[in-house]
């Protein structure tokens, strides 16, 4: 990259003085570089394993703005393929998930197995004259294909870490919501996907470090509930949120927005029996397994990051034990302007089947609830605010709590030692940065 | 399930019809507690999502029970969301939508209950947000509809077909 197109994203990115210039989440060129420099060399979310369970199972995933097939072969494993046809490149799947022993390209006939190979199409002899490799025109396959507890990620770049190197400390905060029962966990069943009208940065730095939004944003969650919950109201968020807590961070850019810190054990956003009953039977649920989760993952884990939001950079997020239920979600990017928001319902595989309807019955708070239509709303009008050169000359403030990070002898990662902070967002465009300027896979000291 | 019927009564069909114009200019209106008032107590408010399938899987193309809803609601969470929207907080709705709920092709049959109806509708729904912001839903309504002790139509159950698989809107800060 020329020097002065890496200085100049480094002076929009300027996470060391909490400066990020709005540009970056309007700009078709940093879009473009994006999809390029970032998710072609990231690790990507693509499925749960529990969401293909027999051979030719397969659902549709993006890897940033590419369309993937991710499929469960006859050997058990997984395998990620380009959806573009190798002769045209028209998709050769149209469907969002389902079982298929072959994938035929709606075009000239192309016709693949479940394990991306070339294996027929009309006339495919006779038209090549016997001269087409058949064995040189599969799919393209994603070359990486890892999981950590249940959740499957890809990646196309040779030079990254494995997947477990990727997630470093990350992977023990993961493990409070993938790990807490022997079994790990499965999908409620379903998906939600709705268009947002912002950048997908706005989301995805909202789950690795903004508690600070929900005190605002989702003051009417509160008003929904008042008859049950007299205190919950902006007050309300913002006592629960001062309460003694930590960010986590890591180098690689992913980051949990806050927990807290906690010696009682008692998760304390799991659910609320005076909201509701099905809050209440979650609630006591994880009461109940909190012995068993401690076994498994020592107090620390048990008490406090278990419940919380978090991201996986880059575009990979997660709600634990939050308001009766736990979800994971991805914001695939459509532009620099929209995402798409999927969101999936996650529960322990071991959870009683009662346990499980109430968490099902929970998620009214989440995808299309009263909580995330506010979040919708604000990430568009900040989309719609940008469209003022004036507004897009701003640089905006990443200030909070600079220089309070440090280690701490209980959590792994760089820990802010508040529940709310500004941290794990300068981290997030720190190591945005270093992809968007690095010309091979960015390593980390 | 698939309405036929023919030989509904003309008093009923317009009574139904009148009914759900009512509704539609509840909602309109923004009177929102109004608007739940129709709905039974044992009320399922559910949408399920619309997927893409393989043809020969089409059959399958909803979400089902005990999977993501875009709305599954009972009477209590139904009434959440509208608390929420009579809040001066709902960002999503504060200013005010604009929204002009138009619902059609009403077919009517009896049910299996005795005072009770079958009775699907079709909807289009137009919102203009703010200054320039439009969103247009289609779909289709498949409600119970059951009378009460003083005669009057209550809504029991209503399933709602959103004509889309991504939802295409920022959010679904409106009933349909």
């Amino acid at each position: 990259m020329r020097a002065n197109k890496a200085e100049s994203l480094a002076r929009m990115a300027d996470w060391e003085h909490g400066l990020i210039a709005a540009r970056i989440f309007v700009d078709e060129d940093i879009y473009r570089r994006e999809t390029e420099r970032l998710f072609l060399r990231t690790w990507n979310f693509l499925a749960h394993e529990d969401q293909l369970k027999r051979h030719g199972d397969f659902l549709s995933a993006y890897m940033g703005a590419d369309r993937i097939l991710v499929v469960r072969q006859s050997d058990g494993s997984i395998k990620a393929l380009l959806n573009a046809c190798r002769h045209r490149g028209l998709s050769v799947c149209q469907a969002d998930f389902g079982n298929a022993k072959a994938f035929v390209c709606p075009f000239h006939g192309w016709t693949y197995d479940s394990a991306g190979e070339l294996k027929s199409g009309p006339n495919l002899e006779s038209c090549y004259q016997g001269k087409l490799d058949k064995a040189q025109w599969g799919l393209v396959a994603v070359p990486r294909v890892e999981s950590y507890k249940g959740l499957v990620f890809g990646c196309f770049d040779p030079e990254a870490p494995s997947l477990l190197d990727y997630l470093g400390e990350m992977a023990w905060y993961l493990d409070c919501l993938l790990d807490r029962r022997a079994g790990g966990t499965e999908i409620i069943g379903g998906v939600h996907k709705i268009r947002v009208r912002g950048n997908w940065k706005l989301a995805a730095e909202q789950f690795a470090g903004d508690n600070y939004h929900a005190i605002m944003t989702h003051v009417s969650v509160g008003s929904a509930w008042a008859d049950h919950q007299a205190g919950r109201t902006a007050s309300g968020f913002a006592k629960i949120l001062g309460q003694p807590g930590r960010q986590f961070s890591s180098r690689q850019g992913h980051g949990m927005a806050g927990f807290l810190v906690k010696s009682s054990g008692q998760p304390s956003f799991a659910g609320d029996s005076s909201i509701s009953e099905d809050q209440g039977i979650v609630a006591d649920y994880y009461k109940a397994t909190r012995a068993e989760a401690a076994d498994r993952l020592g107090a620390e884990r048990a008490n406090g990051p278990a419940d919380g939001a978090g991201l996986v950079f880059p575009n990979f997020a997660f709600l634990s034990m939050v308001l009766g239920s736990s979800t994971i979600a991805v914001f695939q990017p459509k532009g620099p302007h929209q995402f798409d928001h999927w969101r999936w319902g996650i529960v322990d595989k071991a959870a009683p089947k009662a346990v499980k309807e109430a968490m099902f019955r929970c998620l009214h708070v989440w995808p299309i609830g009263v909580a995330d239509a506010d979040d919708g709303e604000n990430w568009g009008g900040i989309q719609s605010s940008l469209d003022g050169p004036m507004a897009r000359r701003l640089k905006f403030n990443y200030q909070m709590g600079m220089g309070e990070e440090g280690a701490d002898s209980a959590y792994p990662g760089m820990i802010n030692p508040h529940m709310i902070g500004e941290f794990p967002q300068r981290q997030f465009y720190r190591r945005w940065l270093e992809y968007m300027t690095s010309e091979n896979w960015p390593a980390v000291d | 399930m698939s309405i036929k019927s023919t030989k509904v009564e003309p008093a009923l069909q317009l009574e139904i019809e009148q009914y759900y114009y009512y509704e539609a200019e509840l909602l309109d209106d923004h009177r929102y507690g109004e608007w739940f008032d129709l709905f039974s107590t044992d009320i399922r408010y559910w949408m399920p999502t619309r997927t893409n399938r393989l043809l020969r899987e089409q059959d399958k193309e909803l979400s089902g029970e005990g999977e993501f809803a875009l709305f599954d609601d009972n009477k209590k969470t139904l009434g959440w969301r509208v608390k929420q929207l009579e809040s001066f907080t709902h960002w999503a709705e504060n200013p005010r939508s604009r929204t002009r709920h138009l619902v059609g092709n009403v077919r009517v049959a009896p049910s299996q209950y005795a005072g009770a109806y079958e009775v699907k509708s079709n909807f289009i729904c137009y919102r203009n947000r703010l200054q320039d912001e439009v969103d247009i839903w289609a779909g289709e309504r498949h409600d119970l509809l059951r009378r009460d002790e003083e005669q009057a139509l209550r809504i029991a159950r209503r399933k709602i077909l959103l004509d889309q698989n991504v939802v295409l809107s920022k959010n679904l800060s409106v009933f349909f």
